[in-house]
């Protein structure tokens, strides 16, 4: 579903992102785990077309990122670390608004809104601007935005910050059962037991450099620790 | 608190010199450059007025004249200032999520103390540019004296002080009131939209009131000098301004011309008084807008989630049905129209244009009844309010359609990762803007027409140049926004006054000169081959700069 291969970027004098190779199967969920700057939003962003690498190549189901960017991005969807939306856009308007940009059909967007608003515990509170939600509700938001579009691949940078409790098993629930029906997902994250939790591999990055990759069990092997070590060992161990 | 707060605003004039030093000290240069222009502008305009009034004008008049003139000149710096301090204020006051720090310390009650230093300062450089050249003149023509120099100056700090101190009241007063009226009327919700609505409404009622005062002032007489005693005295002028702050003011320049020194030190007293109570009131009582802020805070209650109207109606969801670029133009009508700090900017803009039509209403009667020879004087007035449009248009751009794309920079994430082309968001925005300033121009266009009565050929060339114009100085501000993003703030005050952003100011009006210019000779000479020729080769350099702008930019670089 996702290739990327010998991806680098550079910020002026500083790479970023050092020659960074991963596949993502169908039905698979992929978490890119890693200490601050090293390059993990940046590979996000990258594969989403918020950036431009600076070598290297994306494919998003044989299409490629770089090349045919907007038929790539028709199969992705994104939820961002900081859900920055105007601040006098109601959710509801949001949530058309994302949706009629990829193609959601009006009929659709009726039937579809209200089971995903109820889920997050968002029915209700749709007709609010964005500038009067808490942060987890902002970031409920751009979940469901992103996801109502049925892509192909989801990215999610940090997907529970902000959240409460019931919210983030919600969004975990929602994107495992995503993945078994056939959805691929990119993870960044810093929370470790969520990567443990839902990931069917997991990558290490350190200073843009992808340093080990594997299932839990392959990492644990790699790094010499038990099978009941967590993820946490396992990391603190090859980081 | 206060000290480290000026230390603090002292830091970030330091820090953003820290980056990019030598194209933000061109930036900066280019700035005071552009400031020192208008005031010398400004100093041309009063050295040929002052010496129009001491040499020119008859003798009976002189005072009367002068005393109008100084009125007059405060009253519309008076405006600018209340106006700023009401915008500035009320979103400092409580919208401003920066200062909550202030607000959670100890020293929280130092906070309003604040947003009126902040406000001075805001508003003191626009006022000074247009007074240090007023003030060199008068000295030029009048021969002031230091004593005279150090009085007047002294009063536009404390005039400063008196306009920005009661706005702020007028603010934290109007809030009390709507605060408990709308806690008796249970229909009345108490929203941030709706203390602006209320505002607005106020200073609509005030603007109005002072208007039906001035414009009882007979012009024609004053100025065709129709020796009248009665209408020409000075108790006369002075009685349609006494109720105005700016009055005594007025007042003391009035005195130093005539060299009566005590009289004018009467009048800085008495305005020296009405700063001091004011600025103490707001020291004062300054607390009444904490639980105001508090109120604010909340958000809506649960019984009002579903209004967003102080009036209680139901909000209405955009639907964003139809085709993308539909989808887009509609984004655009959101973001701008619920943008409440840009509406009242555009309000204010709007309001001086209206105001500028309303003074060509006066011109243009005056033209009728008095001037044998109408076609040259109505070819000049049409060619100066095509430069005004101009100016407004420009000025509307500058502040709406060249930050368009930086100010979306946290929220582009939105349409950058849609399966979009940068090509649809730029014609999405340009749609939008293109056809609202048209409309706009098209609007006050057809209204000068009618006050000014041209004949409908020269108001079709005057059109058909006007809506040229728009368009090309809209399709400029957007392309110079999209090819130079600002990448440090998306503060849109702040954006567009950066190179870029000058660039873009000089540009479109000496464009709007030029159209000007050719309408003049269109006018009067009859000579439509240059106007034609502009208009054909401003809408070639306009489909150049359309089909090019898009190609160089990439989504990516926001």
């Amino acid at each position: 579903m996702l290739t990327v291969n010998n991806l680098t970027k550079h910020f002026g004098v500083t790479k970023a992102v050092n020659g960074v190779s991963f596949t993502i199967g169908k039905g698979e969920i992929f978490s890119l785990i890693g200490p601050n700057s090293s390059g993990k939003t940046t590979i996000v962003k990258s594969i989403v077309g918020l950036l431009q690498p600076s070598s290297g190549s994306i494919t998003v189901e044989g299409i490629d990122a770089l090349t045919d960017g907007e038929k790539a991005k028709s199969k992705v969807g994104y939820i961002p670390d900081e859900p920055s939306i105007w601040p006098y856009m109601t959710g509801e308007e949001f949530l058309y608004f994302t949706q009629s940009l990829f193609g959601v059909s009006e009929k659709e967007r009726k039937a579809n809104l209200p089971h995903l608003l109820k889920t997050f515990s968002l029915d209700g509170l749709e007709k609010k601007y964005f500038e009067e939600y808490s942060r987890g509700n902002r970031q409920k938001f751009s979940i469901i935005a992103a996801m109502s579009h049925k892509p192909k691949l989801l990215l999610i940078d940090e997907p529970i910050v902000g959240l409460d409790p019931t919210g983030a098993e919600i969004a975990k629930k929602l994107f495992v059962e995503y993945a078994k029906a056939g959805g691929s997902v990119l993870l960044v994250t810093h929370t470790l037991p969520v990567a443990e939790e839902i990931s069917d591999r997991i990558g290490f990055l350190k200073n843009g450099e992808l340093i080990a990759v594997g299932t839990i069990a392959e990492l644990r092997e790699k790094a010499g620790l038990p099978h009941d070590a967590t993820l946490e060992d396992v990391y603190k161990q090859l980081a | 608190m206060i000290q480290p707060f000026l230390r603090f605003e002292f830091q970030k004039i330091l820090s953003y010199f820290k980056t990019k030093t030598l194209a933000k000290a061109i930036t900066t240069t280019l700035f005071l450059a552009v400031f020192v222009f208008i005031g010398l502008g400004i100093y041309g305009f009063f050295i040929s007025g002052f010496r129009f009034i001491n040499f020119e004008a008859v003798e009976d008049i002189r005072l009367a004249l002068t005393l109008y003139l100084y009125e007059v000149f405060l009253i519309v710096l008076s405006g600018v200032i209340v106006f700023s301090a009401l915008v500035s204020g009320i979103f400092n006051l409580f919208k401003s999520d920066t200062n909550n720090w202030i607000l959670s310390s100890p020293g929280y009650k130092v906070f309003p103390k604040i947003v009126l230093i902040k406000s001075i300062l805001t508003s003191s450089l626009p006022s000074l540019i247009m007074f240090i050249p007023a003030v060199l003149a008068f000295h030029r023509v009048n021969h002031l004296g230091v004593t005279g120099i150090i009085l007047i100056l002294v009063s536009v700090l404390l005039l400063l002080l008196l306009l920005n101190s009661l706005t702020l009241l007028f603010i934290v007063g109007a809030g009390s009131v709507y605060y408990q009226v709308s806690k008796k009327l249970k229909t009345l919700a108490f929203t941030f939209k709706g203390l602006v609505v209320f505002l607005v409404l106020l200073v609509a009622t005030v603007v109005a009131l002072i208007w039906k005062a001035m414009r009882s002032v007979d012009l024609v007489r004053v100025f065709k000098a129709d020796v009248d005693t009665e209408v020409l005295s000075l108790s006369n002028i002075s009685s349609h301004f006494h109720f105005l702050p700016t009055h005594p003011f007025a007042m003391e320049i009035l005195h130093l011309q005539n060299n009566e020194l005590s009289a004018a030190f009467l009048n800085f007293c008495a305005l020296f008084l009405f700063a001091s109570i004011s600025g103490y009131l707001w020291w004062r009582f300054s607390y009444i807008f904490y639980p105001l802020w508090q109120k604010f805070q909340e958000g809506s209650s649960k019984q009002d989630r579903d209004v967003d109207s102080p009036f209680g109606v139901a909000r209405s969801s955009y639907h964003f049905d139809g085709s993308i670029m539909t989808v887009l133009f509609k984004k655009e009508i959101l973001v701008f129209s619920r943008n409440l700090k840009g509406m009242l900017w555009f309000l204010f803009l709007s309001v001086i244009w209206l105001m500028q039509i309303g003074a060509n209403v006066i011109l243009g009667h005056n033209i009728a009844r008095h001037t044998p020879d109408l076609s040259e004087r109505l070819a000049i007035l049409q060619a100066l309010q095509f430069i005004i449009a101009i100016y407004f248009i420009s000025s509307f751009s500058l502040r709406f359609v060249f930050p368009s794309f930086s100010v979306d920079k946290k929220t582009s994430w939105i349409l950058g990762t849609a399966p979009l082309s940068f090509k649809k968001i730029f014609f999405g925005k340009y749609i939008f803007y293109t056809t609202f300033f048209v409309i706009l121009g098209v609007l006050m266009s057809y209204a000068n027409t009618l006050v000014l009565g041209l004949s409908t050929a020269h108001a079709l060339y005057s059109l058909l140049l006007l809506i040229t114009a728009i368009v090309f100085i809209v399709t400029l501000g957007l392309s110079l926004g999209a090819l130079f993003p600002s990448l440090d703030t998306d503060d849109p005050e702040v954006i567009s006054t950066s190179m870029p952003g000058l660039f873009f100011t000089a540009l479109s009006l000496i464009y709007g000169a030029l159209c000007a210019f050719t309408l003049y000779n269109a006018l009067i000479k009859g000579n439509l081959l240059w106007l034609f020729l502009l208009v054909i080769v401003t809408s070639l350099v306009t489909v150049g700069i359309l089909l090019r702008t898009p190609k160089h930019v990439d989504v990516r670089s926001f």
